[in-house]
């Protein structure tokens, strides 16, 4: 019963809300139980891609189809969204002692863990959205549930272009019902493929609105900053990790299922690609690159990282939106790495978090003496996102850069480059700040997170590294999901995949860098040792040093680079937005002041007005 | 079955008996209007599935239908008066933990109002229909003005804009007698086809004016905001779940019933669409709680209309249910937001912070009653939201249904500033001792969870009242069939 896995979250979320009141730890284990069971559970719903489910309701006079299914595509989806969960839940269960509101936290977290099995089930409109509301709901609250004021700005601009979304879909989902009578997807896309190209692609453009609101596309992702930076520390993994991608799925139903790709297929073609699908591609190129910039210019390393989340999910829509094999396997590969090691940063700085209490960078340094295991994390996880080998970034990257190359799309690969050599910048920034240079007087005492937490961040070190070197078990799944959506294969055994030009063998690269690294550890542990020297003995043309903290400079790390881009950061998107809104309230505001000032008398007035004008109307007409 | 004239009768003879049991007991007033609504509910239920078979017609003093006034109870009657008595039964419920100055004389006023509103879904006749809006609109008038001295100018405007209806409403009857020569609804709707069709105009458009004041539409709906926000709470609870309610039916059956004409509903669209999109628009930029969901009523008032008057079968059916929906919601919101105002002692939302951890009730109330508004899946108004945007679809109204759409958005950003507020920032101030509200909270809770989970619950009358509301040949048919 596919509906198992969507209600028993849902249900235990309540469960979880009135234990966690007597024992704040109880939420948290419970989401761990919970996500266990459906990883598992779902591990034996593999293969079996023939198991559907729906119910027939007659409402208020409408016949309603829910339809259920499983395909390789949303099994991946589902199984990504269990694993992420329990060691986010293993996380918090320490973490959370002080979390004002974690009640809160896993009855919300349980429910989007249920509705989006839901959503990655569904197979039409209305259950699609029923579910999408509903994680767009609870994950209002728990961004709202973050740091003070900002979050529930953050979360307020979130839900309103969301639902703003949201509701466009639903207007076009059930335009298409009432040509249809259905909201299944497979008659949606007989109907689509059928009906005026020019209808067709107008719709399915207002459909995929809230997907690309959910994945932070360009020009809409002025919410993802703010919501992913201010989030409660536990959620913000889940949030760009896993919730950033059910846009990309959503994408993906709208690109294959929806036949986006089959309606373009014959418009105007710029180097083999439809001119639509190269601006779809060309706005994954423009979020790469504000991604970047922006990136490198925070102070805050959670708002950070969630532009670097911007910048990454650029990759995985140019990879969708060129629609080869190559393309397609390739961000399917980043969308799942980008999970692991996204999660993984997120996490090794909740742990700092944790610890310190602060996001700021230039409040800490020198954390690599008291929180080894979780500098280990973060510094894995950034090799990775910067893609380097041997870890499962670089293959995902690879495998994406082959693709732009084979079709020779030089904008898409520059902006790819730049976005990847840039990211060196960004993620290094953390690293430097907080985890090297000098440890602050105040966090002398600091010690390494507990061991529930220390967990999560083993396995994820671990799963990077293996992927890193078999990516073969990717490709096994990813190539299924190929064969779902009818696209070609791509050619691969369990640790070598084939690109455009030429095969990626990652154990022999693996055995290189390890042999590298033995020589390396062989050097350092046979050399002569360094001396630790106190952090007032230096040399200081005679003057006193009383401060210990001047030498380590964190605030505006990359001035002059980002002076280059001030310009361009300056005219920011959420200005616009902002404009727009407060303009509303005044337009609001006016048409109160000029009707509705509390004067009786005009109201009076305008009861004979409105006489006067409608018999003129009704005369005339 | 009971007989349905007790509907109206009883709550008149317990409303001016009031002082005697003030007399008899402090206490007894507020127990006997519990009791009042209690009654008429169960009379009503116990008439529910007759009424669902054919309607039922009473005729007053035994005359036959046009010669006498009779009253009319169909399916859509029957929802309209369990709405307004069902609000009229949760507020007695939120009064029992009230204390008013004058109480014998609120509670009088309080069931007068019931038995107003009932009557003006039940009746079958035009004058007799008036006389109830006027004892309604002047129970308001007085009820208004039991908060002390700011409530004095709300209840002052209501008077002279409501008297205005009355005058234009009045004017209409006049009209119709003269042109139909009888005033009873089965035999104007019979015979509107004869009236000369500027005369019709006319008097079309008096009564749009005359209703259109109670039923809350732009520009004759000004005073409401005053008069929600100053009233007591259980008062604008009643005026925004059964008034307007009963305000909407007479609206409904005027242009579907007396004078069908797809002009007039045009009319009605267009000025539901302007005060649904003004309504969102000021209610977002207010500050105080109980002006913003004065403004939210009116908007969803306009919407109702505007849905309603599309005239289709399903659209009919989609504007009733977002009543029936709007109500409950609405009810919700007054009472809640009565308790975090007294807990705060100040209706402005900012004085409102925190408060979600201290009055747990109020606050959860508030928070499912916004989300029930703003269509959560699971919830009321998501059912009744995605009826209205099918019909409006389903009409090829495109326009209209964007801007539906437009508001909704309008409606989140207000609608969450205010829950934001409660559970995610400091408390700020201290918190008074308020009323307790659990019960009527949880019962409109499980009324909202249960329209939502399992909208088939009302199903049956709604279609049956789109029906009749679209069909007037029936109405006339059961009414004048045994001449």
């Amino acid at each position: 019963m596919l509906t198992n896995y969507i209600f028993i979250p849902i249900a235990a979320a309540f469960i979880a809300y009135i234990l966690n009141k007597r024992n704040r730890k109880a939420g948290a284990v419970i989401t761990a139980l919970v996500s266990a069971y459906l990883l598992l559970s779902l591990t034996a719903l593999y293969g079996r891609w023939d198991i559907t489910q729906s119910f027939n309701l007659s409402l208020m006079g409408y016949k309603i189809d829910f339809l259920l299914a499983v395909n390789p595509l949303s099994w991946l989806f589902a199984v990504m969204t269990a694993a992420i969960s329990i060691l986010i839940a293993l996380f918090s269960i320490n973490s959370q002692e002080n979390f004002k509101f974690s009640s809160v936290f896993n009855l919300n977290f349980l429910i989007i863990i249920g509705s989006m099995i839901g959503i990655v089930f569904a197979r039409d409109f209305l259950t699609l959205f029923i579910f999408w509301e509903l994680m767009t709901w609870t994950s209002f609250y728990l961004i709202s549930a973050g740091k003070k004021k900002m979050a529930g700005r953050a979360a307020y601009r979130y839900i309103i272009l969301s639902a703003g979304a949201a509701y466009a879909f639903l207007m076009a989902a059930i335009f298409i019902f009432q040509q249809t009578g259905s909201f299944a997807f497979d008659s949606a896309a007989e109907f689509l493929v059928a009906n005026s190209p020019a209808q067709s692609i107008m719709l399915l453009l207002v459909i995929s609105l809230p997907f690309i609101v959910k994945a932070g596309i360009f020009p809409l992702h002025i919410w993802v900053k703010d919501a992913h930076g201010n989030a409660p520390k536990e959620f913000s993994p889940f949030l760009s990790g896993m919730m950033l991608k059910i846009g990309i799925y959503g994408m993906i139903v709208v690109f294959y299922q929806l036949s986006f790709f089959k309606i373009i297929e014959n418009t105007i073609a710029y180097r083999g690609l439809p001119l639509l699908s190269y601006l779809f591609a060309l706005l994954g190129a423009v979020t790469i690159i504000t991604g970047t910039i922006l990136a490198i210019r925070q102070e805050d390393m959670k708002k950070l990282v969630a532009y670097s989340s911007i910048s990454q999910m650029g990759y995985i829509i140019i990879g969708i939106a060129i629609a080869t094999p190559l393309g397609f396997s390739g961000s399917m590969l980043h969308l799942m790495n980008h999970l692991i090691f996204k999660s993984t940063i997120f996490l090794a700085l909740a742990a700092v978090i944790y610890r310190t209490g602060t996001t700021k960078m230039y409040e800490m340094g020198g954390l690599i003496f008291r929180m080894p295991l979780t500098f280990a994390a973060y510094l894995t996880a950034i090799i990775a996102l910067a893609g380097i080998p041997p870890t499962n970034g670089f293959i995902s990257k690879w495998v994406i850069y082959q693709a732009l190359i084979e079709k020779g799309y030089l904008f898409l690969a520059i902006a790819a480059f730049f976005g990847s050599i840039a990211s060196f910048m960004y993620v290094f920034k953390p690293l430097s700040t907080v985890f090297l240079g000098q440890l602050k007087p105040q966090h002398q005492n600091i010690k390494e997170v507990p061991l529930l937490m220390k967990i999560p961040m083993l396995i994820l070190i671990l799963v990077i590294v293996l992927f890193g070197v078999f990516p073969g078990i990717q490709m096994n799944i990813i190539n299924q999901i190929s064969g779902y959506l009818g696209i070609e294969t791509v050619n691969y055994t369990l640790y070598s995949i084939q690109g455009a030009n030429g095969a990626w063998n990652s154990l022999l690269i693996f055995n290189i860098f390890s042999a590298g690294f033995i020589i390396a550890l062989l050097l350092f542990s046979f050399a002569k040792k360094s001396k630790l020297v106190g952090l007032l003995d230096t040399y200081s043309s005679g003057e006193y040093i009383t401060d210990a903290e001047s030498y380590h400079y964190a605030y505006q790390y990359y001035r002059p680079f980002d002076r280059l881009f001030d310009n361009l950061a300056a005219k920011s998107l959420t200005d616009f937005y902002e404009t727009l809104t407060k303009n509303l309230v005044r337009s609001g505001e006016g048409l109160r002041r000029a009707l509705a000032a509390g004067k009786l008398q005009n109201y009076a007035l305008y009861s004979v007005l409105l006489f006067v004008i409608l018999a003129a109307v009704g005369w005339i007409i | 079955m009971v007989n349905l004239t007790l509907i109206i009768a009883i709550p008149l003879l317990m409303s001016f008996t009031m002082p005697i049991f003030k007399m008899l007991n402090q206490k007894l007033p507020k127990v006997i209007a519990l009791l009042t609504t209690a009654f008429n509910l169960l009379v009503l239920t116990a008439n529910f599935s007759q009424i669902m078979d054919s309607a039922i017609i009473i005729e007053l003093g035994g005359w036959q239908a046009p010669l006498a006034i009779n009253l009319y109870v169909g399916p859509l009657a029957l929802l309209a008066a369990f709405l307004i008595n069902g609000s009229a039964f949760i507020l007695s419920i939120y009064n029992l933990t009230q204390d008013y100055k004058f109480d014998d004389k609120f509670y009088l006023l309080f069931l007068m109002i019931t038995a107003g509103a009932s009557g003006m879904v039940m009746t079958g006749d035009l004058f007799n229909l008036f006389v109830f809006i006027e004892i309604t609109s002047i129970a308001a008038y007085s009820l208004t003005a039991f908060a002390g001295r700011d409530s004095y100018e709300a209840s002052f405007k209501y008077l002279v804009i409501g008297g205005i209806g009355s005058v234009f409403m009045l004017l209409g009857i006049g009209f119709t007698y003269s042109a139909v020569g009888s005033l009873n609804l089965a035999e104007i709707a019979a015979s509107a086809g004869l009236i000369n069709p500027l005369l019709l105009q006319i008097t079309a458009l008096l009564f749009l004016i005359g209703v259109g004041i109670e039923a809350e539409l732009f520009p004759l709906n000004f005073w409401v905001p005053d008069l929600y926000t100053e009233a007591p709470t259980a008062v604008s609870g009643i005026m925004s779940g059964a008034v307007s309610a009963a305000g909407i039916y007479a609206l409904a059956r005027i242009f579907f019933t007396l004078f069908p004409a797809q002009s007039f509903l045009n009319y009605l669209l267009y000025l539901g669409a302007i005060t649904l999109i003004l309504g969102e628009l000021i209610a977002y930029q207010q500050k105080n709680i109980k002006r913003m969901l004065a403004y939210s009523s009116l908007a969803q008032m306009g919407l109702i209309v505007a849905v309603i008057s599309l005239g289709t079968e399903g659209a009919v059916r989609a504007g009733l249910f977002q009543l029936v929906n709007h109500s409950i919601l609405k009810i919700l919101l007054f009472i809640s937001a009565g308790v975090l105002i007294s807990a705060a002692g100040s209706k402005n939302i900012d004085d409102l912070a925190g408060l979600g951890s201290k009055k747990k009730t109020a606050a959860f109330g508030f928070t499912i009653a916004a989300m029930g508004i703003l269509g959560v899946p699971f919830l009321n108004g998501f059912i009744s939201k995605f009826m209205i945007i099918s019909s409006s679809l389903n009409a090829d109204q495109f326009l209209l249904t964007v801007l539906i759409l437009l508001a909704a958005v309008i409606e989140i950003a207000y609608y969450l500033k205010v829950v934001q507020k409660l559970y995610f920032e400091d408390l700020k101030i201290e918190v008074k001792k308020t009323a307790v509200i659990t019960i009527p909270v949880v019962l409109l809770t499980l009324m909202i969870f249960g329209l939502g989970i399992y909208p088939q619950l009302i199903a049956d009358p709604l279609e049956k009242a789109a029906a009749e509301l679209i069909n007037n040949g029936s109405y006339i048919m059961t009414v004048l069939g045994g001449m």
